[in-house]
């Protein structure tokens, strides 16, 4: 067996991880082993990013830069060259920083990441990289090394659809389940956590690394649908038969994750620092979903095209393969919301067609929607956006203009509705979770502190706080600073933080108006292809 | 201006490296993977051509460029015939079209 060179720092993530739920299964004992872990260690609150959503926060904590550094910020890529603005799936070209992975793999580290998003199509590290989101189909080439593949196919009860991600069925999953299909969501979670844990077990003894990260996404899925049925202050408000058999199964659920984290553990060794963080936390969300294209519709900002239909079925997105783009007729719209995920407006920019908002007419413009929209208010005139950010302000930094132009905080911290409706406000169907700034970070091992509450802690400083576990320098561009609250006294006093100057900045495959290739760069095209076995 | 050093044998191995990865996407169906079938009907979903195209994109630092490409007329992804999808590769990398 391998032997790694240092003692080993492992980050578990927990995907939308809450204290509000954790705390109480620690006390019911449905997790004893975590609460051992936080008597053991430490505990705090981390900080997502402003807009709190999956694939810009664990970017943030992979690369230690905000959103507007690193350069994403939802789901997809907006691409606002031409006058209709689409937008394509994110991807490990879009990350504009280099990450944790990349950093230590430089300083001679070896590294296993499994199941983090943008992390596909992934770099050739020494370790290996099981990238998340990616479709059953792609999983043997988004495996790196490829030859890892075979060894996970072998597992036991491993079986690819389940690991890998399908899109549609995630998607409609979260804008609700009727009652008999949450059981079964439930357990294909279950199934799917385990399916990963597999996968970690047989690296950490076959291939372990001085950096192993897992990130086990169900944490989120369930808490979508079952935030209400796991929030001890909703009990009696949720207390049918039903709901009471579903939140059994969420805490067999959160049982098995603790049994995966003591598991992990033991296998790291006494010498490892074990770090868990979630991206974000969670809450409920309010009893409405806010249309907010039906809102820019009747302030004049958009116009639907022909023929596409009221939702009746209080969704936030489209299903299937249609884009959100589809639905306006984009020679009278100047602003709309593209996707739910980035509760984000575009703001159409006149150009070569003439329609749009002029430059100069920009800042007016932007100002008067974001004024309108903060004054829109219910029946009972309460308002419904708490916030309204311009990219500037939500999203400071050098890849700002890819970000919506306005990023809306709504009242109860949900996603709004891209879709048409009859009202802007309409009531939800069914109770449902949503994201909160507020996510976990905990630390237990060697040399970390015992049974402490730290202070809050912004999800940039995770990846510094790694590389000084793993005793590297921290690029100075990184925005966030060692959690030293974390670690004893006596650790840090013989293990300095250390700074380097290296930039930071990786080459995101920016969106190009046009590739200029030169004679080198086609002679990488033929290398390329001798490599591949193409050509003599 | 088309590049004279990517001439056919360049653009018979681009193929090549496509169909390969077709083949190992669909590994475990029946279905044939011809030029003209698309990619809906080789049993690929939307997500998957969007990785393709970033495979690709990275395989031979396109940037976008593929996906740009791909993207201007408006054809649906998943619709894309892979005769069509090799001819904006190599398009795109600047081969000589074959007569």
């Amino acid at each position: 067996m391998m032997r790694v060179a240092t003692p080993p720092t492992v980050l578990v993530g927990w995907d939308g991880a809450t204290f509000s739920v954790l705390d109480p299964l620690m006390r019911d004992g449905t997790m004893p082993f975590l609460a051992q872990f936080v008597a053991n260690g430490v505990k705090g609150v981390l900080s997502s990013t402003v807009h709190p959503l999956t694939p810009a926060a664990w970017t943030s904590l992979m690369t230690g830069v905000s959103p507007g550094e690193h350069g994403v910020f939802d789901f997809v890529k907006a691409d606002r060259r031409e006058d209709r603005y689409t937008y394509v799936l994110g991807t490990s070209g879009d990350v504009a920083s280099e990450t944790v992975w990349s950093i230590a793999a430089r300083n001679g580290l070896r590294v296993t990441c499994l199941n983090f998003p943008c992390m596909f199509p992934a770099p050739d590290l020494p370790g290996c990289i099981v990238p998340g989101f990616v479709p059953w189909r792609y999983l043997a080439r988004a495996v790196r090394p490829s030859s890892i593949y075979s060894r996970i196919r072998a597992l036991p009860g491993f079986e690819a659809r389940t690991l890998a991600l399908d899109w549609d069925l995630e998607r409609k999953a979260l804008q609700g389940l009727p009652q008999d299909q949450y059981e079964s969501w439930i357990r294909f979670h279950m199934l799917r956590e385990r399916n990963w844990f597999e996968i970690l077990q047989m690296l950490m003894r076959e291939e372990p690394c001085e950096l192993t990260a897992v990130l086990f996404d169900g944490v989120d899925k369930l808490q979508h649908l079952c935030y209400h049925l796991l929030d001890p202050t909703q009990n009696e408000r949720f207390d049918s038969a039903w709901a009471r058999q579903i939140r059994e199964l969420c805490r067999e659920y959160f049982r098995q994750l603790d049994g995966f984290l003591e598991n992990i553990v033991r296998m790291a060794g006494s010498d490892a620092r074990i770090f868990i963080a979630s991206d974000h936390g969670f809450t409920s969300a309010g009893d409405e979903i806010f249309y907010a294209n039906v809102w820019l519709e009747q302030h004049g900002y958009l116009k639907w095209a022909d023929g596409v239909p009221l939702d009746q079925e209080r969704r936030l997105t489209l299903d299937g393969h249609s884009g959100s783009d589809t639905m306006f007729d984009w020679s009278a719209t100047t602003a709309s919301a593209l996707t739910a995920s980035s509760n984000g407006i575009y703001i159409r920019r006149a150009k070569h067609s003439g329609a749009g908002v002029p430059n100069c007419e920009y800042e007016a413009f932007r100002t008067k929607l974001a004024s309108s929209l903060l004054h829109f208010t219910d029946d009972s005139g309460r308002r419904v956006v708490q916030e309204v950010l311009f990219q500037e302000q939500a999203f400071p930094g050098k890849r700002m203009l890819d970000a919506p132009d306005l990023t809306l905080i709504l009242r109860d911290r949900s996603f709004l509705s891209v879709l048409r409706a009859d009202a802007p406000l309409k009531p939800r169907i069914s109770p449902y979770g949503t994201h909160h700034p507020a996510g976990i970070f905990l630390a237990s091992g060697a040399g970390i502190r015992a049974g402490s509450l730290i202070r809050e802690a912004p999800i940039v400083s995770v990846a510094p706080t790694l590389l000084y576990s793993l005793g590297l320098p921290i690029p100075k561009e990184m925005e966030g600073n060692v959690n030293l609250p974390a670690f004893e006294l006596a650790f840090q006093a013989v293990n300095p933080v250390c700074w380097e100057d290296r930039k930071l900045s990786a080459e995101p495959q920016e969106l190009s108006h046009s590739i200029a290739r030169d004679a080198e760069e086609e002679e990488a095209v033929i290398s390329r292809l001798k490599a591949l076995g193409y050509l003599e | 201006m088309p590049n004279t050093k990517l001439d056919g044998a360049t653009r018979d191995a681009i193929e090549s490296h496509l169909f390969e990865i077709l083949r190992s996407l669909v590994q475990d169906s029946d279905v044939a993977i011809t030029s003209e079938a698309s990619f809906e009907e080789i049993g690929l979903d939307s997500v998957s051509v969007v990785y393709l195209i970033g495979e690709i994109q990275q395989s031979f630092g396109l940037r976008d460029a593929l996906y740009k490409a791909l993207v201007k007329n408006n054809e649906p992804l998943l619709a894309l015939r892979v005769a069509r999808f090799a001819e904006c590769v190599c398009e795109t990398l600047g081969v000589i079209p074959q007569n």
